[in-house]
């Protein structure tokens, strides 16, 4: 069966499609790509069980069939070919042969294909309760807060985004390691029914984040466990993380001891330069703040020291040092898109609240490190 | 009813001398050991049937003064000891003045010997009657010979072995005496030819590679502990190197072989990470003491001992193979014969102040404090003088460092050895400690009794960095965790800390399961990325000195190849 396609919308899918799958997968057939070949479109889809990827690319061919296929080994070399239209030939031994139509070159490549038997049926997109986003205000509200989310799989809570909505018309993103926070709430011009609120695993956030552009709309539906998102011509379908996501509200202070305007950069430069001389994982860091200014510090023994200091506009006049992890505080101020932030001080064992001068509406908690003495303080 | 009588005087020798002599063998432990008493350096010794025909120990010693002859084989008749006070500082094998008069009960014994000093010595024969004494004019030194043995005791005779068995059990007998004595050379010659021939060495450690085979040498290593009472020290298996029975566990103390029978489970717990069930690593062990804190005589033949602080004992034996088993460990350690030659020199304690080991840390209470140990830094230090971590070559299987350091290859398990490093940093973290706050406090469920035991120890938690508040009847709060934790998992901590709290076998007190539970859940696990940056800190830490060389668990982390093996291997050398 001949199939025409264009070389680069191949690639482009297939590179889609292989990005979730994973080479560790223990069924074989998961390691591949399914690909679902009718007149004029080709739907490639991929999935390792948590997550699924459905994209579909024009193509002709005169009949329909099915095969499976190394994601890696396809594109790899539809890499290497020169950008012209390409001629596959699958017989019924699941065999695709790769012609190009280039003139400059004189080819044979034929990958090994698989029966697509064995692949697991992939639910389609239901558009009950589906909500319509702009791209970029989704990709806004992810990245602004996956940061903060655990890479750690122990607790599958924490390791992915909480999406709800806490007031009609508006819809808030929540991430967080336990040991930091960062949440976003907007407004949007619809009701969002969320419920009590989902969690969508990391992964599928940085496949999104991955996906998402910064024009045009998407669509969002969930039923029971599972949600779908549909972005241009492709769908991803995901399981949605089981578990109580905890009360963050009550993280967040009502009230700080006092507050700090910063330069953003400015304070961004100088924690990453005094940050070379911690050490991982605490990469502690003192943020001694008093008259209007802060001087930060670092201090590791068998490695050296750092001490910097920054002017900033504080509300009132008073002294704290509190001990805080520079990668952490990193992480925030990356994020903060602003010229000035505000820095919330509720005391040295209480979180260190950040945001952008005008918008209190994008939090970043960081819970600092205490520095103890041992025995009769 | 038979009316109570004190028992003829034949019979009472008969009675006693079976305590001391209960076989052959015996009888060569008691004339060998009275042979290196009299200070001899030559120890031949010959057996015919299994030694129930004839026994002869010849010696090159001091000799018998002519006139004490006949008191020799006298009931509690000895040169050894003077009075009561003396059996309690007992420097010499005998003392209870039995040996020879036991063998003379039970045997026909005749006992030729002269003092270098006279020119005439003298010869003791038993007949029936009793004994005879003629002059003698032979070599110096004295010749024991015992013929019939139990000829006059059918009884025992009967419960002997075979011929066979008989000769092993003497030959063993000859080995274990000769090893804490290098420098007498001992012979054995049996019926059917010469059985051993152990010429003078330089050391214990090459008596035991005269026993055991250079093959053997090479799997043990050499480790020593010491503190103002005693020196201890010992050849141990490395890692890989495990026996199917336990002839390798011998323990000596003051030079005499003595049964313990909890050697074998110190040994065995303390390679416990290492050795496979059923297999036994070997443990020639060595404890110097003052004699006035061992009591050898509660045994007639003198095969048990006790020692005045069992607990120390063990504490110091197990200190010794964990110390054995935290050196890097090579093909070939060539490093042992240098530091073992030294034995026997009186060593100064060093001041340094040498890190604790974990299990003898003062910090937690509930164990008996013992003196401390000083501990020598590893042998293996002494001719680094740079203090360059060599070069990583890179990171086989995603888990093991291969660095090339000092001419020899390393092979490192960065989990353990990452586990290491921070559980040192959590154990002697000083004056001060970095406590992480979480946004969510974690509580934990917990069974009633681990929950009991958790508030009881609630201080050790928070000294090493958490911060944790009773929730409920079964439940805490942990709002802190230590910094170095990083994003470990708290719950996977707890569990691991009550699986070891409740497992007795493991060493260590309160504090240091915390740790070593925190330690575990922190460290890079096999798989994990590992940076470049990583892998040099870690390597740099590890080759300090005084960092010891195994997991909290006690699983070895480093392994040692010399290029000197490798170019064995591809035979340049």
């Amino acid at each position: 069966m001949i199939i025409h396609v264009s070389r680069e919308s191949l690639l482009k899918s297939i590179n889609i499609a292989d990005s979730i799958v994973s080479s560790k997968n223990i069924n074989i057939i998961l390691s591949n790509c399914l690909f679902n070949v009718s007149q004029d479109t080709t739907e490639i889809v991929s999935t390792d069980n948590e997550i699924a990827v459905r994209t579909k690319l024009g193509s002709k061919t005169d009949s329909t069939i099915s095969f499976a296929a190394n994601g890696k080994k396809f594109s790899s070399i539809l890499k290497e070919l020169p950008n012209d239209e390409l001629v596959l030939n699958v017989n019924e031994s699941f065999l695709i042969d790769i012609t190009s139509t280039s003139k400059e070159l004189k080819g044979h490549y034929a990958l090994f294909g698989l029966s697509p038997g064995e692949f697991p049926e992939i639910p389609q997109f239901t558009d009950d309760n589906s909500i319509e986003f702009d791209q970029g205000f989704l990709k806004k509200m992810i990245s602004k807060v996956m940061y903060a989310a655990s890479t750690d799989t122990i607790k599958p809570v924490f390791n992915g985004i909480y999406f709800v909505s806490e007031t009609p018309g508006t819809i808030t993103s929540v991430g967080t390691d336990s040991r930091r926070l960062s949440l976003l709430t907007r407004s949007i011009d619809q009701e969002a029914n969320l419920g009590s609120g989902i969690i969508i695993p990391l992964k599928t956030i940085h496949e999104l984040n991955r996906l998402l552009e910064p024009a045009g709309t998407c669509r969002f539906s969930f039923v029971n466990n599972q949600c779908f998102f549909k972005i241009a011509d492709t769908e991803i379908i995901s399981r949605i993380v089981d578990g109580q996501f905890p009360n963050y509200r009550q993280v967040v202070p009502k009230e700080y001891l006092f507050e700090i305007e910063v330069e953003t950069k400015k304070f961004l430069d100088s924690v990453r330069r005094v940050m070379i001389f911690t050490r991982e994982p605490a990469y502690k860091i003192i943020l001694n703040i008093q008259d209007n200014k802060i001087i930060l510090q670092a201090n590791t023994p068998e490695l050296g020291e750092a001490e910097e200091e920054i002017a900033v506009k504080s509300n009132k006049d008073e002294k704290i040092s509190i001990g805080i992890n520079a990668q952490f505080l990193i992480d925030s101020l990356k994020e903060m898109d602003s010229e000035y932030i505000t820095c919330g001080i509720t005391g040295q064992m209480s979180p260190l609240t950040i945001s952008p001068l005008e918008d209190r509406n994008y939090l970043s908690i960081i819970m600092p490190i205490q520095i103890k003495s041992s025995h009769n303080e | 009813m038979e009316r109570i009588r004190i028992l003829p005087d034949a019979v009472q020798k008969k009675i006693a001398a079976g305590e001391v002599v209960e076989a052959p063998f015996s009888v060569v432990k008691e004339l060998v050991e009275n042979s290196i008493d009299a200070g001899a350096t030559q120890v031949d010794i010959q057996v015919s049937e299994g030694g129930l025909k004839k026994i002869v120990v010849r010696d090159n010693g001091s000799g018998i003064h002519h006139d004490d002859m006949s008191l020799a084989v006298a009931e509690h008749a000895t040169s050894k000891i003077r009075d009561i006070h003396d059996i309690e500082r007992i420097g010499s094998y005998g003392f209870r003045g039995e040996a020879l008069s036991s063998i003379s009960a039970v045997s026909r014994i005749t006992i030729l010997s002269r003092r270098a000093e006279d020119e005439a010595g003298a010869r003791l024969y038993g007949t029936e009657a009793g004994f005879e004494t003629t002059g003698y004019a032979g070599a110096a030194g004295t010749t024991v010979i015992v013929e019939n043995l139990f000829y006059n005791i059918p009884a025992r005779k009967k419960f002997l072995k075979s011929m066979r068995s008989e000769l092993r059990a003497i030959r063993e007998t000859i080995l274990k005496i000769a090893i804490p004595h290098p420098h007498i050379a001992f012979t054995l010659e049996a019926d059917d030819g010469r059985r051993i021939t152990l010429g003078k060495a330089e050391s214990i450690g090459r008596r035991i590679e005269q026993i055991y085979g250079t093959g053997i040498m090479n799997d043990l290593c050499f480790v020593r502990l010491k503190d103002l009472k005693i020196a201890a020290s010992g050849f141990f298996s490395k890692p890989h190197f495990l026996k199917s029975s336990r002839s390798m566990q011998i323990l000596y103390v003051n030079k005499r072989a003595v049964e313990y029978k909890y050697l074998g489970f110190i040994i065995t717990r303390a390679y416990e990470a290492v050795a496979v069930k059923g297999k036994y690593p070997a443990g020639i062990i060595f404890l110097d003491l003052d004699p006035g804190l061992v009591d050898v005589n509660i045994h007639p033949a003198k095969r048990e001992v006790k020692l005045f602080d069992r607990r120390y004992i063990e504490q110091l034996i197990t200190g010794l193979a964990e110390k054995a088993l935290s050196r890097e460990h090579t093909v070939q350690d060539r490093l042992f014969i240098p530091s073992e030659a030294e034995q026997g020199a009186p060593h100064p304690i060093e001041g340094e102040s040498a890190p604790e080991r974990p299990g003898f840390s003062s910090s937690s209470a509930q164990d008996a404090v013992p003196p401390p140990l000083v501990r020598e830094p590893a042998e293996l230090y002494h001719d680094v003088e740079e203090s360059k971590r060599g070069k990583i070559l890179g990171i086989a299987f995603g888990a093991y460092v291969v660095c090339e350091r000092n001419d020899s290859i390393f092979f490192i398990d960065f989990h353990a050895a990452h586990e290491r490093v921070i559980y040192d940093s959590l154990v002697r973290r000083g004056e001060k400690f970095e406590s992480q706050a979480l946004v969510f406090p974690v509580i934990l469920e917990l069974p009633i009794q681990d929950h009991a035991l958790l508030l009881e120890n609630i201080e050790k938690f928070s000294e090493i960095g958490f911060d944790i508040e009773d929730f409920s009847d079964y439940s805490i709060k942990i709002s802190a965790v230590p910094a170095l934790a990083g994003e470990a998992d708290i719950s996977g901590i707890f569990r691991d800390f009550f699986t070891s709290l409740h497992d007795e076998r493991e060493p260590g007190g309160v504090s240091d399961k915390i740790a070593a539970a925190v330690a575990c859940h922190a460290a890079k696990r096999a798989g994990d990325r590992l940076t470049h940056e990583d892998t040099d800190l870690l390597v740099g830490l590890i080759f300090r000195e005084g960092v010891v060389l195994r997991c909290p668990h006690g699983r070895p982390f480093v392994y040692r190849i010399d290029r000197h093996d490798i170019e064995r291997m591809f035979k340049r050398s």
